[in-house]
């Protein structure tokens, strides 16, 4: 919230209760790039990356 | 930003109850949602999710005046539950389902946008996770 309000001078009410929460995220994001941070798309959780791996069909001959 | 993020971006405000405006799913709310242990924001359990309770909380927390859901988030749970069960009375039983269905649309919207931050790689970034 301080990142948006500061780039934004946006008061503190319309952020916490007014701007929708999709937006904060999508405008947060560009401040994060704007400044230089490396972001990425949020892993799966650790369940669905375990049963994804337990999916994957070994191949033997692979050698 | 891919289509999906730039669709969720741009999603319109929507009302599934006639007669009761309800403020957006907002990072205020969402804190309050977390605070009260709503179960659309709680890791799933072993308990089945009580959807029906989590609406109706939902509607409370995003249509009420805003100082008494603050005031009631910050009270016992009994206090929240009954305050919320009291708002919840006037909302007719047939728009319970489209209420659970924008409060998932909402969720879904705001998970699209989220990022992971990592740290920045070096000169030599070309095996560096794509930067979303």
């Amino acid at each position: 919230m301080f990142t948006l309000a500061k780039e934004t001078g946006w008061p503190e009410h319309f952020i916490l209760w007014e701007l929708p929460l999709w937006r904060a995220l999508a405008y947060q994001h560009c401040a994060l790039w704007q400044n230089g941070a490396w972001t990425v798309m949020p892993s799966a959780p650790p369940e669905e990356q375990v049963d994804a791996l337990a999916a994957m069909e070994i191949d033997d001959d692979a050698d | 930003m891919n289509d999906t993020r730039a669709n969720d971006f741009l999603r319109p405000e929507s009302s599934p109850i006639p007669g009761l405006k309800l403020r957006p799913l907002s990072s205020g709310s969402y804190a309050l949602l977390a605070r009260t242990k709503n179960a659309f924001v709680q890791p799933p359990g072993d308990a089945a999710p009580d959807h029906l309770s989590a609406a109706l909380e939902y509607a409370f927390i995003h249509a009420a005046p805003l100082d008494l859901v603050i005031r009631a988030a910050h009270s016992s749970p009994d206090v929240f539950r009954a305050e919320a069960f009291r708002f919840s009375e006037s909302i007719p039983v047939d728009k319970i389902a489209p209420l659970i269905a924008e409060v998932e649309a909402g969720l879904l919207a705001a998970s699209a946008q989220s990022v992971d931050v990592l740290p920045r790689p070096g000169a030599d970034d070309k095996d560096a996770p794509p930067n979303s």
